[in-house]
């Protein structure tokens, strides 16, 4: 049995906000020994993935005996996390399998105030899923090109480009150094990032272009609700395949766990200290005009 | 039938700042009822999407004493009802206005007939009058015909078929987070399953298909404190079981109710500020009756005796699944 149990629970419920989603489909829930809990999730045209890593350090208390999986629906699983929440208990608790092997999601609060809650929601799971095409889509290993800059320029930028609505091309130039988004429609539009803001910039050929469905788009990159600066990475794989990863801190809570657990990506923790850190990371595949057909219905 | 008062200053604002503004998020029109102690605005379920709400003003918070008259054939009670949009324009204006002596009364109003040779028709109105800066007003508002007696005895009827429950929690101390996870559970089901124990919890259930979710709120004050004596401590140590612990000992009640109905009670303390907001589940579960209990202002912790509002909620059999809505 794997138990979770997080103080930060108004940052648990924004962090989630981040892959919200009203599909139903199946999420995957990971408890990873000494590593942390995650979340995945396909969406139903198959052309995007989404997730979140909370790294054993956001946890007031972790135990997987080995690493276990299980699958409930992602609009459920959100919703459920985030009415225990409305109560604003002290910390929420996760607990698989729970009865009935649903998960079970429950609160605790200050025993000695006069009044009060105490609140639990058990969400059924569903049938194991093959994660193997998430997996393919999610660690890819060929060449690729990055750039790390701040969240919420990103975010602007793609709200800025809503209402061209349609596709939206990623430009990276490696001389000199170029990162720009382009409107395929409106090829007027061009928003450049400026040089400056740009950090751990590596291009893998002269000129990458990718272009991708602006809806995939906006799902990656305008549902972070973090007010504060923060940091993501892009990187195109030559296959066109964009992966963007965002570092999140989680707000409020108690006194952290020791942070004894490897750094999720090198660069960008620190060791020194212990961070709420948590990831969240979306893989979104390449628009081409012969997928169209392949891939059906999107919306 | 005559009725002629002076709305003073208390009676003015609790009005247009407070139970009017109340009413008017919960049903377009609502019902008076005027007699020689109080005034009762009733939204029956015909006026509201299934809750009833009656809302006690004593004569003394909102009139003055000299000039009142109030007399009916009919154990001098009238009854009618009225648009509380409109009504509430007429008072703002008084207020905006800083009206002095506000001034309203029964009237029928002569409409002459354009087609010729047909009668004179009479319309009842309020009509309220008042003095403000440099302006005097006289302003009708159309009210529905006065009630006969049979419909008179029928609304008070109504309104006195909501009996009084066992027990009751006061949900006040925790009236927000209540609100919270009451607005929040919308999302997930119309109804819930509403439970109350002597011990002082109050529980919310949802069941669907995809998630079974409750919240135990734990530590509310119980009245009558009569209801609270011989108790044994529960020992369970999970809601749910605290909750069939409760059952099986007969301390405790349950129905479904509708999260709008619930939702709707709970936020209408917002304005009014009640003191007390006491919930309680109707002998054989019936209805459920919320009543908002106010503090006397010229008392230190008195409870106000002539301010009342309270809602009558309809529920479904004791089962989420199926079950008609009994009124």
């Amino acid at each position: 049995m794997a138990q979770a149990s997080i103080a930060s629970v108004r940052g648990l419920v924004q962090v989630l906000q981040s892959i919200r989603s009203h599909q139903k489909l199946p999420c995957a829930v990971t408890f990873e020994p000494d590593t942390g809990l995650s979340l995945r999730f396909l969406d139903g045209g198959h052309a995007m993935q989404s997730g979140i890593s909370l790294s054993i350090s956001v946890f007031s208390s972790f135990q997987a005996p080995a690493s276990i999986t299980f699958f409930v629906p992602l609009s459920i699983l959100l919703e459920a996390i985030s009415t225990v929440a409305s109560s604003m208990p002290h910390e929420i608790h996760l607990q698989y399998p729970g009865p009935d092997s649903s998960l079970l999601i429950t609160t605790t609060e200050d025993a000695s105030a006069r009044t009060s809650i105490c609140s639990y929601a058990k969400v059924a799971t569903l049938a194991h899923h093959d994660l193997s095409s998430l997996d393919d889509m999610w660690d890819l290993q060929d060449a690729c090109s990055q750039v790390i800059l701040s969240g919420l320029l990103l975010r602007e930028a793609i709200e800025d480009l809503e209402w061209t609505n349609g596709e939206v091309e990623f430009v990276l130039k490696r001389s000199p150094m170029h990162f720009a988004l382009q409107s395929i429609k409106q090829q007027s539009l061009e928003i450049t990032f400026p040089v400056h803001a740009l950090d751990g910039f590596s291009c893998h050929a002269e000129e990458v272009r990718a272009s991708y469905k602006y809806k995939h788009l906006k799902a990656a990159f305008t549902h972070v609700a973090q007010k504060e600066a923060w940091s993501a990475k892009i990187a195109i794989s030559s296959r066109g395949v964009l992966r963007v990863t965002h570092m999140l801190t989680l707000a409020g809570g108690g006194p952290l766990a020791p942070l004894e657990a490897q750094p999720l990506l090198g660069t960008l923790t620190s060791q020194g200290h212990a961070q709420r850190t948590c990831v969240s990371k979306f893989v979104i595949l390449p628009h081409e005009e012969e997928r169209d057909g392949f891939c059906g219905d999107d919306d | 039938m005559k009725f002629k008062a002076t709305l003073c200053d208390r009676g003015l604002r609790v009005l247009e700042k407070g139970f009017l503004p109340t009413l008017e998020k919960l049903g377009k029109r609502c019902q008076l009822l005027l007699g020689t102690e109080d005034v009762h605005l009733i939204q029956a379920v015909s006026d509201t999407d299934g809750l009833h709400v009656t809302a006690r003003l004593a004569n003394v918070v909102l009139f003055e004493e000299e000039g009142f008259k109030c007399q009916s054939r009919y154990n001098n009670q009238i009854a009618f009802s009225v648009d509380i949009v409109l009504l509430l324009k007429v008072l703002r204006a008084a207020v905006a206005h800083d009206a002095d002596a506000l001034e309203v009364k029964l009237a029928m109003r002569s409409i002459p007939c354009t087609t010729a040779g047909a009668a004179v028709q009479q319309r009842p109105t309020l009509a309220f009058s008042w003095r403000g800066h440099n302006v005097t007003m006289v302003q009708e508002l159309p009210i529905s015909q006065p009630y006969s007696q049979r419909d008179v005895e029928e609304l008070v009827r109504q309104r006195d078929i909501t009996s009084l429950s066992p027990f009751y929690l006061d949900l006040q101390d925790e009236v927000l987070r209540i609100q919270a996870l009451t607005d929040k559970l919308k999302g997930m089901s119309n109804e819930l399953l509403m439970a109350t124990t002597k011990h002082g919890d109050l529980h919310l259930e949802v069941h669907t298909t995809g998630v079974e979710f409750g919240a135990e709120i734990r530590g509310l004050s119980v009245l009558p404190a009569a209801a609270t004596e011989g108790l044994q401590l529960l020992v369970a140590e999970t809601p749910a079981e605290r909750l069939e612990e409760a059952r099986a000992a007969g301390e405790s009640a349950q129905v479904v109710v509708l999260q709008k109905h619930l939702a709707k009670a709970l936020h209408s303390s917002q304005l009014t500020q009640p003191a007390q907001l006491l919930c309680g589940i109707a002998e054989r579960g019936t209805h459920v009756h919320i009543m908002f209990v106010y503090r006397d202002p010229f008392s230190d912790g008195g409870y106000d005796d002539n301010i009342s509002l309270s809602f009558k909620l309809p529920v479904r059999e004791d089962t989420l699944y199926g079950g008609e809505l009994d009124p």
